[in-house]
């Protein structure tokens, strides 16, 4: 069988899909800090959510290039840290449906 | 009686010990390395399943997230929130299930076991038809808006 590399390139951009959707959440989030917190939660949020979105970026970066440098694809940390960002974004839309709200 | 109890007590912190290990490293437990590295496509393939599940996750919570922002006060009140949570905590409960599942998966691959059965997909989605079926029925019975 040939390889052409295609599981890969789909890994990848399922990364970059990834990336994508929790860049939206990230930005619903911050949408309803600036609408209803004070601008201080407002900005600290934004802080908190920001670096939470720029974390998964890096490891999809990191990912993206240990596949095309056609390194050892082993995962082992990267998916509890992604699914622990994706459950902080809901514990922190909980947290402002039922405190702030 | 108690001695009992507390060996399995402790069995169960030791389990609950070995799953979340298994979730930051499934290629290695206890006795070292888990069986021995699968073909890189079927790892490849699992990893995009489990990113599946995760943006299923992200749409359920940024549904959660627009329901609260976006949605007026409905007439009966506090639904909105309850939806709104509602989707949220389905969203946290897809994230751990896909990274669990993930793992579970991998380690199945390395020891040349079956696939782990999972009725979670079926579960799922029973649980959000009916969300959206008695939704359908309390809008009907009582208006859109306050």
């Amino acid at each position: 069988m040939i390889e052409h590399g295609l599981a890969r390139e789909r890994t990848r951009l399922s990364w970059r899909r990834t990336t994508l959707s929790a860049g939206i959440a990230a930005i619903l989030l911050e949408i309803q800090l600036i609408t209803d917190a004070s601008p201080v939660v407002a900005a600290l949020g934004g802080l908190v959510i920001a670096t939470g979105w720029f974390g998964l970026v890096m490891l999809a970066y990191r990912r993206i290039r240990t596949l095309d440098r056609g390194l050892n694809p082993t995962l082992t940390r990267s998916p509890a840290l992604v699914t622990l960002l994706v459950g902080g974004y809901a514990l922190l839309g909980l947290i402002f449906v039922i405190v702030i709200r | 009686m108690n001695q009992v109890t507390a060996a399995t007590h402790r069995s169960a912190l030791r389990l609950n010990e070995a799953v979340w290990r298994r979730w930051f490293d499934p290629t290695q437990d206890a006795g070292g390395e888990v069986g021995s590295q699968p073909d890189y496509r079927f790892s490849l393939a699992n990893e995009r399943t489990f990113l599946a599940w995760i943006r299923t996750s992200l749409a359920l919570v940024g549904g959660g997230l627009a329901v609260a922002a976006f949605v007026p006060p409905l007439r009966w009140p506090h639904i909105r929130e309850g939806i709104a949570i509602g989707l949220l905590l389905v969203g946290a409960i897809v994230a751990i299930r896909a990274v669990d599942h993930w793992a579970r998966s991998e380690r199945a691959m390395r020891l040349g076991q079956a696939l782990p059965r999972s009725r979670f997909p079926a579960v799922l989605s029973l649980i959000l038809a009916g969300g959206a079926v008695v939704l359908l029925i309390v809008l009907l019975f009582s208006g859109l808006r306050a």
